[in-house]
């Protein structure tokens, strides 16, 4: 038998060493280095990560910031807002995280129509010098005639055997046909929440609520509007237990 | 002599194998959670939270997003508070939670 030259052993055992040393390498012991862009998020924490994304933007309004944040999720991550909006939209989920996802993808100005259903009216531009509405100034509960909508019902809520801390808020067209994507402010003395109707879907169009706590008094505002009515807190019901309001909207003009 | 060939050929290959699986071409991972995200990912996910905290003032889901980075949250927020600098509510929000999660106490030397 003819015996191999030493190089040719030498090369094979090179081959079978690198084999080895790198099957041991990624496959037995890889290195976890800390070092993944957020592109690499797996499906969850990427959801995660633009909820947290439009919840910081809600706060500072730095478009810049959650532009370029929402970008680091990669090529697709304007779609998978959109998905986000659309998937809470389909499973009624109306909370201040998905009211948060609307107004960044106005913000960033994102194309897509459930979008543009969600976002907020644009002010028309009528030629005419007005003051600028006072939004900050929930004060003095407004049912003048520049409003768009107008309380047309407040009645409380009472849950027989549990708790209704909520509000309840229907908005309707000048026809009483329920309004979706219409913005609603609720304040408080020490925050505030702003979300839309419409993402509890199969309640009702034109439906929103909100959880109140015990002891806060509360303003709602309606779209532009000044706020319709600021003394709204939980109060109790003949069970003993705490209830909520129902409130009514109807637009003022067609 | 063909034994000594045999083993050195083994072990160059093996040590070659080694530093290429581990320094030169690490194992690139898909799918990963926030704690293997990058320090300076990190900082920026942790920034977030705070900025978000400081307005919503919801603990537990504050605590929830943070515990999506695992050990190395402390030095996160810690590592947050300098890239914070010249955002109030970023800092006041990293305030409150290091404050809410007694941070300051298991806090370790910032940077990694």
């Amino acid at each position: 038998m003819r015996r191999l030259p030493l190089l040719v052993i030498f090369l094979i055992s090179l081959a079978a060493g690198l084999a080895a040393g790198l099957a041991f390498a990624w496959l037995v012991v890889p290195v976890r280095t800390p070092d993944s862009s957020p592109a690499r998020l797996n499906e969850a924490d990427r959801s995660l990560y633009v909820r947290l994304i439009a919840a910081s933007y809600a706060a500072n309004g730095d478009s810049t910031a959650a532009s370029r944040r929402l970008a680091g999720l990669g090529p697709t991550s304007e779609s998978e807002l959109v998905a986000l909006i659309e998937h809470d939209l389909e499973s009624g989920r109306a909370d201040a995280d998905s009211a948060q996802l609307v107004e960044l993808a106005v913000a960033l100005d994102i194309d897509a129509p459930i979008v543009g259903l969600l976002a907020p009216p644009r002010p028309i531009a009528d030629g005419v010098d007005r003051p600028s509405q006072q939004v900050d100034n929930l004060s003095t509960p407004s049912s003048s005639s520049t409003s768009r909508f107008r309380l047309v019902g407040r009645e409380p809520v009472c849950v027989s055997g549990e708790d209704a801390r909520h509000i309840e808020i229907s908005v309707t067209d000048s026809d009483g046909e329920p309004l979706a994507g219409e913005a609603i402010t609720v304040r408080w003395e020490s925050g505030q929440d702003r979300f839309y109707t419409g993402l509890k879907s199969h309640v009702d169009a034109g439906f929103a609520d909100f959880d109140m706590q015990a002891g806060i008094i509360y303003a709602v505002a309606i779209a532009d509007d000044q706020p319709s009515i600021d003394d709204l807190q939980t109060h109790l019901c003949a069970d003993g237990r705490e209830g909520g309001w129902r409130l009514v909207y109807e637009a003022q003009f067609p | 002599m063909r034994f000594i060939s045999a083993l050195t050929g083994l072990l160059a290959g093996l040590a070659i194998g080694l530093w290429g699986g581990w320094v030169t071409w690490p194992v690139e991972y898909a799918q990963v959670t926030p704690e293997l995200l990058s320090p300076e990912s990190r900082v920026e996910y942790a920034l977030m939270v705070a900025t978000a905290y400081a307005t919503d003032d919801n603990l537990p889901l504050a605590r929830e997003r943070l515990a999506r980075l695992g050990e190395s949250t402390p030095t996160a927020v810690l590592n947050a508070y300098q890239a914070a600098e010249g955002d109030p509510l970023a800092l006041a929000g990293l305030e409150k939670l290091a404050a809410e999660l007694q941070l300051h106490a298991t806090m370790p030397t910032p940077s990694e």
